[in-house]
């Protein structure tokens, strides 16, 4: 037998005992292999290879969605109470869930129904000590609680014989300390003592005292209480203690130890003054009842035993829940979308993806920008791409942010509701980086596109303070402390905890799913324990370009396709361009042109470069049909390049920076050139040997890859394939029917000092400084004159791309200010 | 197996460690245990660097794991690539206890400082109880005379350390002139007795080796411990270096471990609370030479029981198992 087993407390200060319970589970012959699970793995574990039985201990917390699937998923299953009558009612709520119902209250196992079997608690037979031989360190010994009921018993014994050496471990918490503040100046207290140390205590003393509790948790039965032993009764005999139990709790207790000669009892103060002096003046008695106690414990009271009682009351297996008959579904978590505008090759992918999948339900996940949504929103689109819900996060997500409680738990909703059997990740910017963790955990498939390289710097295109490729993995990780703190404000170590959280949230990944071996490379290289798990898939054009055919001329025409921006080499362009003024050239700038770039093209020295301005996705300009070569002098390594697919596929002979995916995907010197980053001199040395010999570049075209590229079709077809592979051999989980707890991040075995990556600087970032002046007066002028060029960058959006796109950017300046403040 | 080569990292940033000698304490150790096999040191920055240079069979990252700013994953792929072993030793358990799911899936052993968190650790690896230990070239002295004072004690002064101190105050009208409390959390004189200052780790041993008597108290302060509020059991690091000094120290606590290291009334002093400490203290007042007996008692069964090289050997033992 396989068995499954799962603390339900996953924060569980009796977690020795489930441990004990385990190692018990892997004793017995019956079981071949116990699995000790978490939140965090059990769905995966489930999943990934068959299990015979799943068996939940404790049962605080289980009323949550994780445990509800693994019962599903698991040949048979079982769970064993262990806080009743505390939290019967709360049991009785996942009790359905299971084959078999322990609990270790016999007066609650009717709650679960005519199959519930009672199963007391029990020692753990490794935690046996040898009996004292010499004389006890103390007469009596007491741990627990300090109950004001208990505190007035101790109290009254240490006055009536004043002479006994007490041994007191007594637990304060905030909740009593007022009930019990009259004995603040006789008692001391503590946080209490470990297991070990509690059995050792109790092995060295004459007498283990047990005072009852009177106390629930459970806000349906406030008053419940019962004669049921708790987990003391088993370890104080197994580490070789007499004990000394109230009548109230020994009805049941009587059931399990002999009174009188396992264990000593008494029903009032006289009694357990006169029990204690008995004791004390006939130690050998006590030992004798000790040893009766560990002997008995031994034979009959193991967890062992406890575990092969269950195992022998296990019912035949019943019929699993039907699985949904319907497609896997497929959650997208996306940073934004192209209905909003202004968008990017993250957004037209996931765009080509949700159109054409088959495989999959598709979802989509976002931001909720739409005209009207509230602030911090997020919006949930169905297969059809229409709104199924919306959610407001109580506390915004900040740049500087590793994860947001608000929306860790919303996620958690919605994986449970809607029964995500695959979580695909297009972008982490503003979001939660524990999606992908928190997606493991509840059993969906992982994958996490690789657009850029935000996974690995809050610079996604890894231009650093140099304003080119940082090339980090060639130098000492500390730089990006530098580069942070010069380009973002970033205080030192601010990367380290950044890349340490991505590198244990991205282990949940099942795939990585990246557009060139190249960007793959360097997100390997940076965290080398993921470098198996990349899978490259070229992600699609908007359309695949047709081959033109160009006409002579004695101009030679090259083009620049694409956003004309600081990260797609304006900067070296504008000096290519300067370069070959008077050269047989003329460059085309087709695309959108950023403001600032915009304004130094003016002027009588850019003659010879034409500005087309944009054009819509697929839709290539005319005007390329003129030109032989085409510029993409990105300072950074691009980790696909769409518009390098198109101008191949046009026919076009491309000159790129050699590094990523544009150096990858272009052979030196056979269909294209390789030009260092930045280094506009050896750009025009490409295009005078262009000019001087047009048979080479003629020569090089006929080489460009007949297949530079794919559609949408082709691309969800390569993903779909991927999708079947995660998904062969699962059924689709079950959408959830109510509102449940979703478990905190701790639950899920994630740790974190701070919810924070981003650590603030000892002083304002080189670059802000400086354009933030000094004084309130210089500040003041700092905002206004930012204020100013942010107003004149509207206007030009406005007048290059139409307000709508204007307003659109100016509501990501807007968010984006928000989110640096935060 | 005996590893040929060993790889001892520190676990945190050298600018963020407190602790910053105890890896070189466990490398010395190791060198001395196994002196056939190549030991280098590394600091946490230098340890990938460090294990892709000497593919260890065995790597061990000893000291806190909780900084956010750390991530073993670079240093756990380079020592794999060798097809070497990665073992954690952490000397914060139980009070830095929730960061262990940080480093539970990279290893193939963690070894605890403290016994009790040695009973909740996930059963999903080999887990091991290993105390801290002394270091004899940095915390051995001659036990001759007790030159004072007489009461010392030296660390953070925890809630629970700064209750005792004051609650011996109550009890002693002249203890600014008979104890010096030194160490960290509270300004100089805010207990009788303290004084707001650090000493270095070879230094202390000097100061609890010249004290009549030593209080050893733990501390109750958890820095991440709030998932399943462990106690400790397991004695402090100091009790093996004032061990290793010579000292006379009074332990003061619930549990019985410390007798798994000393004997009580012959190698240490056991309390349970102020009056303990107070009836041991005036014990060895009235006879100092109880105090030295107590001192070299200890010192040899640290010596004999108790350095990183006796650690060293049981580490190894049992990581290469």
């Amino acid at each position: 037998m396989r068995v499954l087993f799962l603390d339900t407390k996953a924060n569980n200060p009796n977690r020795y005992i489930a441990r004990a319970v385990f190692a018990a589970l892997k004793r017995h012959p019956a079981v071949r292999e116990a699995r000790w699970a978490t939140y965090a793995d059990a769905l995966t574990l489930a999943q990934e290879s068959r299990f015979d039985l799943l068996l939940a201990f404790d049962g605080e917390e289980a009323d949550n969605a994780i445990l509800e699937r693994l019962c599903a998923r698991v040949g048979q299953s079982a769970i064993w109470f262990t806080e009743d009558p505390y939290e019967v009612g709360r049991n009785r709520v996942v009790a359905p869930w299971f084959d078999l119902v322990a609990t270790n209250d016999r007066a609650s196992a009717g709650a679960y129904g005519a199959g519930a079997l009672h199963l007391a608690l029990a020692a753990d037979r490794d935690a046996r000590l040898p009996l004292w031989s010499d004389a006890p360190a103390y007469d009596l010994f007491f741990a627990g609680t300090a109950w004001p009921n208990r505190l007035e018993t101790l109290d009254a014994v240490r006055q009536r014989r004043p002479d006994l050496r007490t041994k007191l471990v007594l637990v304060s918490n905030p909740a009593i300390a007022p009930a019990i503040a009259r004995y603040r100046d006789r008692f001391a207290f503590s946080p209490g003592v470990s297991i070990r140390d509690f059995g050792r205590i109790a092995n060295r003393s004459l007498l283990t005292l047990a005072l009852p509790r009177r106390f629930s948790s459970d806000p349906g039965n406030p008053e419940a209480a019962s004669d049921t032993p708790g987990p003391r009764l088993f370890e104080v005999a197994i580490a070789g203690g007499a004990q000394l139990v109230d009548a109230g709790t020994t009805p049941e207790a009587a059931r399990l130890l002999e009174p009188g000669t396992e264990f000593l009892s008494f029903d009032s103060l006289d009694e357990l003054l006169a029990r204690i002096d008995e004791a004390r003046a006939d130690p050998a008695r006590v030992r004798a009842i000790a040893a009766a106690a560990q002997a008995r414990c031994l034979a009959e009271h193991t967890c062992d035993h406890r575990v092969a009682t269950l195992l022998d009351a296990l019912p035949a297996a019943r019929a699993r829940p039907v699985a949904p008959a319907r497609k896997s579904r497929a959650l997208f978590v996306a940073h934004h979308l192209t209905r909003y505008g202004t968008f990017g090759g993250a957004e037209l992918t996931l765009d080509a993806l949700t159109e054409h999948l088959g495989t999959v339900e598709p979802f989509v996940l976002a931001p909720d920008r739409r005209a009207g949504a509230k602030r911090n929103a997020f919006a949930l689109f169905g297969p059809d791409g229409e709104l199924r819900e919306t959610f407001a996060l109580p506390k915004p997500i900040g740049e500087g942010d590793l994860v947001n409680e608000g929306f860790d738990r919303a996620f958690q909703g919605l994986l449970d509701r809607h029964g995500f059997d695959l979580v695909h990740v297009n972008h982490l910017r503003g979001l939660s980086f524990s999606v992908p963790q928190i997606a493991k955990a509840y059993g969906a498939r992982v994958v996490v596109a690789v657009h850029d390289y935000f996974a690995a710097c809050e610079n996604y295109n890894l231009i650093g303070f140099e304003d080119r490729y940082c090339d980090i993995l060639h130098r000492p990780a500390q730089t990006c402390d530098a580069c942070l703190r010069r380009t973002r404000g970033r205080g030192e170590g601010s990367q380290a905890r950044r890349r340490r959280f991505f590198a244990e949230s991205l282990r949940s990944a099942d795939v990585l799913l990246a557009g060139s071996e190249a960007s793959a490379a360097i997100l390997a290289g940076i965290y080398p324990h993921l470098k198996d798990r990349f899978a490259i898939v070229p992600p699609p054009l908007p359309r695949i370009p047709e081959r033109r055919t160009r006409p002579a001329d004695d101009v030679l025409h090259v083009a620049l396709l694409g956003n004309f921006t600081a990260v797609k080499g304006a900067a070296t362009a504008l000096q290519v361009f300067e370069a070959t003024r008077g050269m047989a050239l003329r460059f085309h700038v087709f695309g959108r042109v950023d403001f600032d770039v915009a304004e130094r093209l003016k002027g009588e020295a850019f003659a010879h470069v034409e500005v087309h301005g944009g054009f819509p996705p697929g839709e290539l300009p005319a005007g390329l049909d003129r030109c032989r070569l085409a510029l993409i002098l990105s300072p950074w390594p691009e980790t696909y390049c769409i518009s390098l697919s198109e101008v191949q596929a046009t026919g076009l002979v491309p000159v790129v920076t050699a590094l990523g995916a544009q150096g990858e995907r272009v052979r030196d010197g056979i269909d294209g050139f390789h030009v260092p980053v930045n280094d506009a001199e050896a750009v025009a040395a490409v295009l005078r040997r262009a000019i001087a010999e047009p048979a080479l570049i003629e020569a090089m075209a006929a080489r460009l890859p007949a297949a530079p590229g794919q559609d949408g079709p082709a691309y969800a077809a390569a993903v779909d394939a991927l999708y079947a592979r995660l998904l062969d051999g699962r059924t689709p989980f079950a959408e959830g029917r109510r509102v449940r707890r979703a478990l905190d991040l701790s639950e899920l075995e994630i740790y974190l000092a701070s919810p924070r990556w981003a650590k603030p600087a000892s002083e304002a970032p080189v670059a802000l400084a400086g354009a933030g002046g000094h004084g309130l007066l210089g500040r003041q002028a700092a905002r206004l004159a930012r204020g100013q060029e942010l107003w004149r960058r509207f206007v030009y959006l406005k007048e290059t791309e139409g307000l709508q796109a204007a307003v659109n950017r100016g509501v990501y300046w807007l968010n984006h200010w928000r989110a640096r403040r935060r | 197996m005996t590893p040929r080569r060993i790889l001892v990292v520190s676990a945190s940033p050298q600018a963020l460690n407190v602790n910053n000698r105890l890896p070189g304490y466990l490398a010395a150790g190791l060198r001395e245990a196994f002196p056939d096999a190549d030991t280098v040191l590394a600091a946490y920055e230098a340890g990938r660097r460090a294990a892709l240079d000497l593919n260890p069979d065995l790597a061990v990252v000893f000291g806190s794991v909780m900084l956010d700013e750390t991530d073993y994953h670079p240093l756990a792929n380079a020592v794999r690539r060798g097809g070497g072993r990665l073992v954690f030793w952490l000397h914060d358990d139980p009070y830095e206890f929730d960061a262990h799911t940080r480093v539970v899936p990279l290893a193939d052993a963690i070894f605890t400082n403290d016994l009790a968190s040695l009973d909740v650790y996930p059963p999903v690896l080999p887990v091991h109880h290993l105390a801290l230990g002394a270091y004899p070239a940095a915390h051995h002295r001659p036990v001759t005379v007790r030159a004072g004072p007489e009461l010392f004690f030296c660390g953070h002064l925890y809630g629970n350390r700064r209750r005792l101190l004051e609650e011996i105050a109550a009890r002693v009208p002249d203890l600014d002139r008979r104890a010096l409390f030194l160490g960290t959390g509270v300004p100089t004189g805010a207990v009788p007795g303290w004084q707001a200052m650090t000493v270095a780790n070879d230094e202390l041993a000097g100061f609890t080796n010249a004290a009549l008597a030593v209080i050893n108290v733990g501390r109750d302060h958890d820095l991440a411990n709030a998932r399943l509020l462990i106690r400790a059991s397991t004695p402090g690091p100091r009790t093996f270096e004032a061990g290793m000094s010579g000292a006379a120290q009074i332990v003061v606590g619930d549990g019985f471990e410390i007798e798994d290291f000393y004997a009580p009334g012959a190698e240490v002093l056991l309390a349970d609370g102020v009056e303990g400490v107070i009836e041991h203290w005036e014990r060895l007042a009235r006879d100092p030479s109880a105090s030295l007996a107590i001192g070299r008692a200890a010192q040899d069964r640290t010596l004999a029981e108790h350095t990183y090289t006796h650690r060293a050997r049981r580490l190894v033992s049992l990581a290469m198992a």
